[in-house]
């Protein structure tokens, strides 16, 4: 668990970083050894990681993979479903007994009010003796819990928006219920198709502590590791990844504003297939949790409103569009009308993301992050942070690719083959009259007409509004007259040695008492001037709508091109 | 704006909320009309309302404006309480903003469109009475709102966000000495951490303004204040480097007269008690003196004292290497700065003096960073971010650049060079961690430094760094800095150290991590008190810039970014350079009278060794006798705050990293290389390679430099291949004389700061894919590489070549943003390449191929460069470079292309750097005339 805010810490400030990959089979072959070469993977990405001051605990690693049906058939003393017809949940408890029945009681009871059967509990066999001295402070119990649909037929997407529902009720619940040990209360996976194993483990302790992943019967065709580098030796469990839906390696630099967004638009959420229950799921996004934690719970929401997890994707991490001179235009159309709905959740980032039946990857509009895979002619996709993770022999490569900027990849294990950007993307793009409801819709500020009506003249005369306002001849000659001669801001040196503005005696206007925030280490500042083809800076002005609906009305929007505005519109202006 | 005011729209109506608030209720009345706002946004939201203009004008003798950012921000967070701020835009109306800072901080608290009214009405104004001149109202207004919009995406791009859709609303501020009621009611959510004033002072503030612009009627016609943020002005703002401490400060140091200098502390410090810094809040307590002989001498301690990083370019080569001498001299280390240094320096002269400086930096646009350099450091600092323009990066323009600089900086003369704002290959924190395990391989005997600036969550970064290895942490402050910089950069980035320093402490003691570290500290850092202070607060070493450059006759002209410095300092003109009069001495004099001030109070604490003093904030206390409306508020307690550890975890340093060096394959190599390293006899070695062998070559390279110097060892005399995949960093810093072949692929930062080594990657023969169809190295490969080949034999990723400066490269395709920032030396490409080719590219020649012969002129970025078609001498080095790529890599494509020359001749193109063709020219025509002569 982090620790409290003290002194000047505040735990709002952690950040992580980290190696990520993934291996699948093309074909769809199951095999215990794909767990076996997915960890060697993060072995071979240790460097990525760190390491805290006890010399063994990590900052945390874990592995997603298909759910094992045959061993949990074999293992369970109750009695499964078909495959796919049931949900597995990998759950931390608190390890105070008490604490931890309060915490099962509440999870059964959602589980139950959604209509769905728990068919049973099974403990997850660990060794202990894996764990650093850090790490073990916060050690919960690990346990799986298997669901049913219960009595009604449902498809699998109202089965998946039940177990949503059920999970997130609970997790309020608990999170709200001021128990000491609530924060050990955490789901690393619950679904139909996958399973996560995780911890605060260094990547060679993962299939020691998780014996399961040892057993010849727990068997996958894909899976998914990453290995944490955070900026804290504190132990918290829930922060490793895998998360549900992803992983990512980076850092999301514009989750507070996403975090935010998100926020105000829960005033708009209405879905029929939630409910009255839309109202229990909020936030949606759980404060003080990292970046990519905050953005895998973004994915489930987006999901449940039953778009695609590539488009999702693509919705949350678009290209960068905006100066693309030779992007197709639906393309383009659907990045436009996506961003009258969301803004980008940007930053350096390589996001592996899997919903058990497509594993596939995506990089950031800038390409920031290092994303390489190799296909063998023996059938494996292999992705990850670095080559060579994987000792593959020359004559078995297929091909040595990059994952682009902006681009996307997957894998389609069904069809056993490799779908490229272009032709997910094609078919993203093509389900909707993107362009057309642009056309009728969005509304550029240069459209707009005049209707004739000025704004009057203000009654002060211009030097008292000056010495009103604060004007200063240093911010007449100094700083507006460059700018308006050159269009550029204007240059000094040697530092500053005034005073701090609440130390000043002269009346400050407020913006002095605000220092921006700057980017160092964990993510990089950018260079908006070399690099001019990702950057924009138009707004868009109106009122939002539901996210659940995909309806021309989400783009009736008023664009600027530059939101700073002059009093009157010249005609070569800058709208 | 009227467009948008009076908009007859079906989908859109707009309606203008008036944000004035009655003067003569005081801060009940702006209380009351901020609570009033959000009841009339609310009920015109309900009507139907999604425009919402929050409008300043209309000020009356009664009617006082609300800062607007406290009404943009209330009706963000208002609305938002009200679960309604789904529904409606904000566009703000505003006589206020004026620098990009204001409208940054509008857009990050919810506007969505700004119209600075009155700054239009001033550049009409300015116009009409021929301020400006030559231009039109309409061209002015449209240059002010572009200059605005580009200083934004400044500041945007400073914490790496891309798009403003993105940055509204993020709030990416913290307040200082705002209070935390106030920031909680209005601002919420946004970090604030020493308390600080509220609305009952804001509105003093606002009534203050109010009545001067009313009351003195007489005014009218008089000229408005002067202002003086920026640079010291009679009746300005105050500075605490103004003429008088200047003086006094200078005629210490060169009569070494300590009570001078007492004289000059004295005015330092007072005004900072005098409430200019946080430090001068400040006051020491708990005193239990000892005897100042039993204090540790001022021999020891300055050895913690350093100068700051200053580059030779942005001062001259005189201050420069005076600022070494001295600090040599008394074991102390001065700082490179970021443009290289001239190997002559780094053995002492005849006279005994020693102008090596101690730290080398390495900064993102790696000038002059070779093996040599790096392994004549002690200390080697990563300048993550600078103190005057965080998240920013510089330039040092074209006619800057002469002849010995380029030399030092290893780049072409005349051709300017441009230092990215981030370093391209840090990232992320694993990024840095891999280029501090380079930097550790290139120097094993260097300390690795990592300079950050003071900002909320500085110490969380410093707790990654501690993880990421560095040896030593230096926190800057705000305020301190040389360099050129934009002026809202200067003021309104990053914090004072004093926050700084402290929360690294805390956070570094907090996660037993403080005891692998040294925490260094500067920033405006004056006299023996700030170091003292410094010190309680957790630092253990300490960098001063501005104060020794006044004791080597600085003035503060603040004009160092024009090059007419009149004391020689920061000027590369002959004639101005001859005007410096500073002299060793005077900087040792400085440093040991800080030293002596330092002991005092040392002793007066009861402190007998700086060590037993880090972090013991104790001893410091708020002065309580501070009376001043504003600064009453504030509350310091959570700087000096200790964090309760167990007694085991140390709170200064004690150890030292564990670097992890021994597994590096490098020492196998040199191992069995003694033949060639010390007999130059050439030698053949093999290896296997995995990717978990990093910065492979820097050892071997650092080895060879420390024998061989710059020249390392003579062509092609130690050749290695290696089959696997190689890890990061593969052939960093790699010198002359190193021949390194990988037989498989390769990882990120190939041949970074690639030293005159060759370097090959080629396919192995019993791969069946196309070598120009598949990725063979990764991103950023050849960064700040100076001199060298390299051949490689499939595609690399993003950034190739990026601030190369002088290496000849062979590739047979690459991804976007090829060649940025590129200064010097060749690359050919001979297959396909991304988007934004020659972003920056001010020197150098690239050479494209594509298979028709034709080139998409929207993938190039056109700002600097030129596409040219090919001279016959341009041909003859593309064959030559075609040539010794099928020798090393056997190139498959490299063959076709030659086989067929004369079609496929035409099939390529040149793309020049207008810079670097004119500095071509003028080279030329200086060898032309020194025949002559």
């Amino acid at each position: 668990m982090l620790p409290e805010k003290q002194g000047l810490y505040s735990p709002e400030n952690e950040h992580d970083n980290c190696g990520a990959g993934f291996i699948c089979s093309l074909q769809g072959k199951k095999t215990n050894d794909i767990i076996h070469k997915a960890l060697d993977i993060l072995v071979k990405l240790e460097h990525r990681g760190a390491v805290s001051a006890d010399g063994k605990t990590g900052d945390g690693a874990g592995i997603l993979i298909e759910i094992p049906h045959d061993f949990f058939v074999k293992k369970c003393d109750f009695k499964l479903p078909e495959f796919h017809e049931y949900a597995v949940g990998m759950v931390f408890l608190p390890q105070k007994e008490n604490q931890m029945d309060f915490c099962i009681q509440t999870f059964e009871g959602e589980i139950k009010r959604q209509g769905l059967e728990v068919l049973g509990w099974r403990a997850v066999p660990v060794d202990q003796s894996q764990v650093g001295a850090i790490a073990a402070q916060t050690e919960p119990e690990v346990r799986q819990i298997f669901v049913g649909k219960g009595q009604k037929q449902l498809s699998e997407q109202e089965f998946n928006t039940k177990l949503y529902i059920a999970r997130k009720v609970a997790e309020h619940h608990i999170q709200g219920s001021k128990l000491s040990q609530a924060n050990y209360f955490y789901l690393p996976s619950f679904s139909t198709h996958t399973l996560i194993y995780k911890g605060l483990l260094t990547p060679e302790d993962i299939n020691a502590y998780y014996k399961d992943l040892n057993d010849p019967l727990v068997v996958t065709r894909l899976a998914l590791v990453h290995q944490r580098f955070s900026t804290n030796t504190f132990p918290t469990w829930d922060l490793a990844q895998p998360f549900r839906y992803m992983c990512h390696n980076g850092e999301i630099n514009t989750f507070r504003g996403n975090y935010s967004r998100m926020q105000t638009r829960e005033e708009l959420f209405k879905s029929d297939a939630f409910g009255d229950d839309i109202k229990k799921i909020l936030p949606v996004v759980l404060p003080a949790k990292s970046d990519s934690s905050s953005m895998d719970m973004a994915v489930e929401l987006l999901l449940a409103t039953g778009r695609s997890l590539p488009e999702v994707m693509m919705m949350m991490v678009p290209e960068a569009w905006e100066r693309h001179l030779s992007m197709d235009d639906d393309k383009k159309a659907f990045y436009e009308y996506n961003a009258c709905i969301m803004e980008p959740w940007d930053g350096p980032a390589s996001i592996p993301f899997t919903d058990g039946k497509y594993i596939g990857a995506l990089l950031d509009r800038n390409g920031l992050r290092p994303s390489r895979y190799t296909v063998t002619k023996d059938g494996y996709v292999v992705m990850s942070s670095e080559a060579g993770v994987l000792d593959i022999e020359p004559d078995n490569v297929e091909k040595h690719g990059r994952l682009e900027p902006g681009r996307m990849f997957l894998v389609n294990m069904d069809e056993g083959r490799i779908i490229e950007d272009g032709e997910i993307k094609k078919e993203i793009v093509g389900k909707k009259p993107y362009r057309k409801w642009l056309d009728q819709n969005l509304l550029e500020l240069k459209e707009v007409p005049y209707t004739g009506n000025k704004t009057p003249v203000e009654k002060e005369n211009f030097e008292t509004r000056l010495r009103l306002f604060g004007y200063t001849q240093e911010d007449m000659k100094t700083i507006i007259n460059p700018m308006s001669v050159n269009a550029k801001e204007a240059i000094g040196s040697m530092g500053t040695d005034t005073p701090l503005a609440v130390l000043s005696d002269r009346p400050q206007l407020i913006y002095n008492y605000f220092k921006q925030l700057f980017a160092q280490v964990t993510n990089p500042p950018l260079d908006g001037i070399r690099e001019e083809i990702v950057t924009d800076t138009s707004l868009s002005i109106g009122s939002d709508h539901n996210i659940f609906d995909v309806v021309p009305e989400q783009c009736k929007k008023l664009r600027i091109q530059n939101p700073v505005i002059s009093n009157e519109d010249w005609t070569r202006s800058n709208t | 704006m009227d467009k948008i005011k009076y908009i007859k729209h079906n989908d859109y109506k707009a309606v203008s909320i008036n944000t004035l608030y009655d003067v003569a209720k005081g801060h009940n009345g702006l209380e009351a009309a901020l609570d009033q706002m959000i009841v009339e946004i609310e009920k015109v939201v309900d009507d139907g309302a999604n425009i919402i203009i929050l409008s300043d004008r209309g000020v009356s003798p009664e009617k006082a404006p609300i800062p607007m950012l406290l009404a943009c921000s209330h009706a963000h967070h208002g609305l938002k309480k009200l679960k309604k701020r789904s529904l409606f835009g904000i566009i703000i109306e505003s006589a206020e903003p004026r620098e990009p800072h204001h409208f940054s901080l509008l857009f990050g608290y919810g506007a969505s469109a700004i119209n600075p009214y009155m700054v239009n009405e001033i550049i009409t104004h300015q116009v009409e009475n021929d301020i400006i001149q030559g231009i039109s109202v309409e061209k002015a207004i449209d240059n002010f709102n572009k200059a605005i919009a580009k200083g934004i995406v400044k500041v945007m791009n400073k914490i790496g966000i891309s798009t403003l859709h993105s940055y509204r609303g993020a709030q990416i501020f913290e307040a200082l000495g705002l209070n935390e009621k106030f920031i909680e009611t209005y601002f919420c959510k946004t970090a604030t951490r020493i308390e600080g004033i509220g609305l009952y002072e804001i509105e003093k503030e606002i009534n203050k303004r109010f009545h001067k612009a009313y009351s003195q009627e007489n005014l009218a016609g008089m000229p408005l204040e002067i202002g003086g943020d920026y640079r010291w002005r009679r009746d300005g703002e105050k500075h605490m480097l103004n003429p008088a401490s200047i003086a006094k400060l200078q005629q210490a140091v060169r009569q070494n007269k300590f009570e001078t200098y007492g004289v000059y502390s004295k005015l330092i410090n007072e005004q900072s008690e005098k409430l200019m810094t946080l430090r001068g809040m400040f006051e020491f307590s708990s005193f239990d003196p000892i005897p100042l002989e039993e204090v540790e001498p001022w021999t020891e301690i300055v050895k913690r004292f350093k100068t700051g990083a200053m580059s030779l370019g942005s001062i001259s080569a005189e201050a420069h290497e005076n600022l070494a001498i001295a600090m040599n001299r008394i074991g102390a280390k001065s700082n490179s700065g970021e443009g290289g240094e001239d190997p002559k320096r780094f053995q002492p002269d005849m006279d005994g003096n020693w102008k090596n400086s101690a730290i080398k930096q390495v900064a993102s646009g790696r000038f002059g960073v070779s093996s040599h350099y790096l392994s004549s450091a002690k200390e080697i600092q990563i300048k993550m971010a600078q103190g005057a323009k965080p998240g920013e990066g510089g330039q040092l323009p074209g006619p800057k650049v002469n002849p010995y600089i380029a030399s030092v900086r290893n780049s072409t003369p005349y051709v300017g060079l441009i230092s990215p704002p981030p370093h391209h290959d840090i990232y992320s924190i694993e990024d840095l961690a891999q280029l501090i395990y380079d930097l550790k391989n290139a120097n094993r005997e260097a300390r690795v430094n990592v300079q950050l600036v003071s900002e909320v969550g500085v110490g969380t970064i410093a707790a990654g760094v501690a993880k990421a290895k560095a040896d030593v942490i230096l926190i800057s402050g705000f305020d301190g800095g040389t360099g050129a910089s934009p002026l809202t950069s200067l003021k309104h980035a990053g914090l004072p150290w004093e926050l700084g320093i402290a929360e690294a402490q805390q956070t570094l003691v907090m996660n037993d991590l403080r005891s692998r570290i040294v925490l260094e500290c500067d920033g405006q850092m004056k006299t023996g008190r700030d170091v003292a202070i410094a010190c309680l607060l957790g630092a253990e070493e300490f960098g001063f810039s501005t104060a020794p450059l006044v004791a080597s006759g600085c003035i503060m002209m603040r004009a160092c970014h024009l090059n007419t410095c009149p004391v020689g300092i920061a000027t590369q003109d002959p004639e101005l350079r001859k005007n410096f009069k500073g002299k060793p001495e005077h900087v040792i004099n400085f440093m040991y009278f800080v030293a002596q001030e330092l002991r005092e109070i040392m002793a007066s604490l009861g402190f007998r060794s700086i060590n037993e003093m880090v972090g013991q904030s104790q001893k410091l206390n708020m002065n309580k006798a501070i009376n001043h409306y504003k600064a009453q508020g504030i509350d310091l307690s959570k700087i000096l705050y200790k964090p309760d550890v167990p007694d085991y975890v140390d709170t200064h340093n004690t150890k030292k990293q564990d670097h992890g060096l021994e597994k590096v394959l490098d020492f196998k190599i040199v191992s069995k290389a003694h033949t060639a390293i010390y007999r130059k006899d050439p030698q053949h070695l093999e290896f296997d390679i995995k990717n978990t062998n990093r910065s492979v070559g820097a050892i071997l390279s650092n080895e060879i430099s420390k024998i061989h110097g710059a020249n390392g060892l003579p062509e092609d005399t130690l050749s290695i291949h290696f089959k696997g995949t190689a890890g990061q960093s593969f052939g960093a810093f790699a010198t002359t004389g190193l021949f390194l072949k990988v037989i498989g692929n390769c990882n990120d930062y190939f041949g970074k700061g690639l030293s005159g080594g060759k370097l090959v990657a080629q396919v192995p023969k019993e791969a069946t894919f196309k070598a120009d169809e598949n990725i063979i190295i990764g991103n950023v490969a050849l960064y700040g590489a100076v001199t060298g080949e390299a051949y490689i034999n499939g595609v690399a990723g993003e950034r190739f070549c990026v601030r190369n400066s002088g290496a000849t490269a062979v590739v047979e395709g690459i991804g976007d943003h090829g060649c940025e920032y590129m200064t010097g030396g060749t690359a050919l490409v001979i297959g396909e390449f991304g988007r934004n080719f020659a972003a920056g590219m001010s020197g150098g020649i690239a050479y494209l191929y594509s298979d028709d012969g034709t080139f998409d002129d929207k993938k190039f970025n056109l700002e600097m460069v030129e596409l040219e078609d090919l001279t016959d001498k341009d041909f003859e080095k593309v064959q030559e470079l075609l040539n010794n790529h099928i020798d090393y890599t056997n190139s498959s494509r490299a063959k076709s292309i030659l086989k067929d020359w004369k079609e496929n001749s035409r099939k390529f193109i040149k793309v020049m750097p207008t810079d670097y063709k004119r500095a071509l020219e003028i080279l030329a025509k200086e060898a032309e005339e020194a025949k002559i002569d």
